[in-house]
């Protein structure tokens, strides 16, 4: 199961789709981003990545 | 057909002039060199193939590689994960001591063991960077998977060239230059795939994340 599956199995689950999802993924293509986006995505890091960016993103989730 | 090449060029021999005998066994010569070349292809073809299938290839070694590495890493950040666990729970122990031996008047070694809690705090925040450090795995697999793609690409190609054209066959020019150019435009490709972040951020911008 990919991270996007992962993603719509959260989202289509009545118990489970609220939950923020950040994604963490090298994949790093745009058709990744853009596919995640419209899984529902709550935001998305590239790797590597710095402990600034994942506060900055958590931050904006749970703002 | 060559050798109906041969007897045409013998009996047209008897019928030419002096100069004209000489490139006419040449001719004759030429087409032999054909025939064998030809035999010993087809002899030395089987053999070839079965050979480069017994081949040590470097593909292989480069997917072990990265199916260790994968594992190696996945073993550290669950024994990380679990060292975690661990620290949360052994701090969140010595925080109740404390609380307790301060109203017990135990001021000193309340103090002490507060000491102790702050540095397993400190250590708490390093196991995290372990394994944000251990990430680079993930970026890792993908590029030796492109190096895999690559090799095997390469390698098919190689075998290809041995056999149609023969082992005895050297320094000609055998389509390195189509090789090289498909290796590169992989390479290209890969570079044009990467993505940083600042990118991902304004791309998610359009969708509306603010």
């Amino acid at each position: 199961m990919t991270g996007i599956d992962m993603l719509r199995a959260i989202r289509a689950d009545e118990k489970l789709k609220a939950i923020p999802v950040l994604m963490v993924t090298a994949e790093a293509q745009q058709s990744n981003l853009v596919e995640a986006v419209q899984a529902g995505v709550s935001n998305y890091i590239v790797k590597p990545f710095t402990a600034e960016t994942m506060q900055e993103k958590l931050g904006k989730i749970f703002k | 057909m060559a050798r109906q090449s041969i007897m045409f060029i013998r009996s047209a021999g008897g019928n030419v002039q002096q100069r004209e005998q000489k490139l006419y066994e040449e001719l004759g010569e030429l087409v032999r060199f054909v025939e064998r070349a030809k035999k010993a292809i087809s002899e030395a073809s089987p053999g070839i193939l079965s050979s480069s299938a017994q081949l040590p290839t470097a593909s292989s070694h480069l997917s072990d590689l990265n199916k260790m590495t994968e594992e190696g890493t996945l073993e550290v950040m669950r024994l990380t994960e679990m060292i975690q666990d661990n620290r949360d729970r052994m701090t969140k122990e010595l925080t109740a001591v404390v609380a307790r031996l301060q109203t017990a008047d135990g001021v000193k070694l309340a103090e002490r063991l507060q000491n102790v809690a702050g540095v397993m705090v400190e250590d708490g925040k390093h196991l995290t960077e372990i394994m944000t450090a251990l990430t680079f795995q993930d970026l890792v697999a993908q590029r030796v998977k492109k190096l895999v793609t690559i090799l095997d690409e390469v390698q098919s190609r190689l075998v290809e060239l041995v056999v149609i054209f023969g082992i005895q066959q050297h320094g000609e020019n055998t389509g390195t230059e189509g090789t090289a150019g498909h290796l590169l435009k992989q390479l290209e490709e890969s570079k044009k795939t990467a993505m940083k972040q600042q990118v991902a951020d304004d791309i998610l911008d359009q969708f509306g994340f603010k």
